[in-house]
């Protein structure tokens, strides 16, 4: 018998929503209702999702207020942790949409133009739920990796590893790491990106952009180290099915939690 | 009737939610007296530990808490909700706590990363009626960078860099360094089990 524990490495599934509703299709199952946050968030839940990422690509104060409606739902059906993220702009952002039942915040933009909002937000909330979202590019030039903000439209000229650093220091508990390049080509995380910021910090660290097979989630959890690794359309689309894709890491040697599906699953019965 | 413990500010959503699904009869109050009156409660917790400790002595919860304990009523402590109860804690400076149990809250010393954040593993080291249907090497969801050592109310333990524990148990206290809320099936379980504690 194996003794002793293990943190497992998370698969995250990433949602966009708009005014509390799913975008960008999820067609891996029949559901009622495909813009449904909490009948989507429960599917993947089933399914072994360790955590889900929400991210709201909504602008108006309309939709953010359906937003929240939909992250207190969410928060009392779920019973898996989840992060919201998109357009927090505030401490008060981070604190609300807490209060509405997420578990975590990412910030991305708004902390990159005001490093003090990241403090802040971790003195008022606690560093744990407070995550920091980083869009990086790489430099053709020069080499590394430069923060961008605005979904990817404004460079800022700074260093992704350097900006990890300051926001470990500032109170985040956790990195976001989304290569931007990679987003959307399904070419496999940018393991050179991830394994830079991850040895540069202690904090946690989510790889996020390119995924686009089983062999992609092994290399950036072996040759990367990286905690967790996120996917959007390549869950919703079936293309790759998580509990598959758990199963398969499992069998590579990866800690990866087993899906729970009845409760009696994960090891040997002692009582 | 089960008190859940609001001392303001707390995420409370998830475990109202699950309590909701098991048709548990419960109050979410920070009213001292209701808290004092409940025939068992609940004190969960995320933030950091002073503030909390502050936030519960501010609206007469600490003592209240300790009444309840004191009491014999089953209670449940989550994450910052298991810490109050230690001797006290080293995060941001030295803050006393409810002394239910022997000991320090301190910051971890030997974890790869901090926070130590995601499912780990229970490892039992006795068994209790808490833990009835938890198998070993269950994961649960944690999420914190301050923790208890193993000691004799120790009921499972987990490791990250060190060994610290997981759930504690003395009387009629049980507590949970995870989130019972957030940990699925092996959560569930728990939350069932200290139902039925409340009940009996």
């Amino acid at each position: 018998m194996r003794r002793g524990s293990v943190l497992a490495r998370r698969i995250i599934p990433c949602l966009d929503v708009k005014a509390g509703r799913v975008v960008k299709g999820v067609r891996f199952v029949q559901l009622a209702d495909a813009g449904d946050p909490v009948e989507l968030a429960r599917t993947y839940e089933r399914r072994g999702a360790d955590e889900l990422v929400f991210l709201d690509i909504t602008a108006t104060i309309e939709g953010r207020r359906a937003m929240h409606a939909a992250v207190r739902a969410v928060a009392q059906e779920l019973t898996i942790p989840f992060a919201v993220g998109g357009g927090v702009t505030s401490p008060d952002d981070v604190r609300d949409l807490l209060r509405a039942g997420c578990d975590k915040v990412a910030l991305n933009s708004a902390a990159v133009r005001d490093p003090e909002v990241l403090s802040r937000a971790a003195d008022r909330v606690g560093s744990q739920c407070v995550v920091l979202a980083i869009d990086a590019r790489r430099q053709p030039i020069e080499g590394g990796f430069e923060v961008v903000i605005d979904g990817g439209r404004t460079p800022t000229g700074r260093d992704a590893v350097a900006w990890a650093q300051e926001a470990e220091r500032r109170g985040a508990g956790e990195i976001l790491l989304t290569s931007i390049d990679r987003d959307g080509t399904k070419a496999g995380f940018d393991l050179a990106l991830t394994r830079a910021v991850r040895a540069a910090v202690s904090l946690p660290v989510i790889a996020s952009g390119g995924a686009g097979s089983i062999e992609d989630f092994a290399s950036v959890f072996l040759e990367a180290e990286a905690d967790a690794a996120l996917a959007a359309s390549l869950f919703h689309f079936g293309e790759l099915d998580v509990a598959d894709l758990k199963a398969a890491l499992r069998s590579r040697g990866i800690p990866i939690r087993p899906p729970d599906v009845d409760g009696f699953s994960q090891g040997l019965r002692v009582h | 009737m089960i008190a859940v413990v609001d001392f303001g500010g707390g995420n409370l959503g998830s475990l109202v939610g699950a309590l909701e699904r098991r048709g548990a009869a419960f109050a979410v109050t920070g009213d001292p007296d209701e808290v004092v009156r409940a025939e068992a409660a609940i004190l969960p917790g995320d933030g950091a530990f002073g503030a909390t400790m502050q936030a519960l002595a501010e609206r007469g919860l600490d003592e209240a808490v300790r009444e309840t304990i004191a009491r014999g009523r089953p209670f449940l402590g989550i994450c910052v909700g298991m810490q109050l109860l230690y001797e006290r804690s080293l995060e941001h400076g030295e803050h006393r706590g409810l002394g239910v149990f022997a000991g320090t809250v301190a910051r971890f010393e030997h974890a790869p990363r901090v926070p130590h954040m995601g499912w780990n593993q229970l490892e039992p080291l006795r068994s209790h009626p808490f833990l009835r249907g938890i198998v070993a090497q269950a994961y649960a969801y944690f999420l914190h960078s301050y923790r208890a050592a193993v000691g004799a109310e120790t009921l499972a333990a987990t490791t990250h860099g060190e060994r610290f524990a997981a759930i504690v148990a003395r009387d009629n206290v049980v507590a949970t360094q995870f989130h019972p809320e957030k940990s699925q099936t092996t959560g569930a379980r728990l939350l069932d089990n200290f139902l039925a504690l409340a009940r009996s």
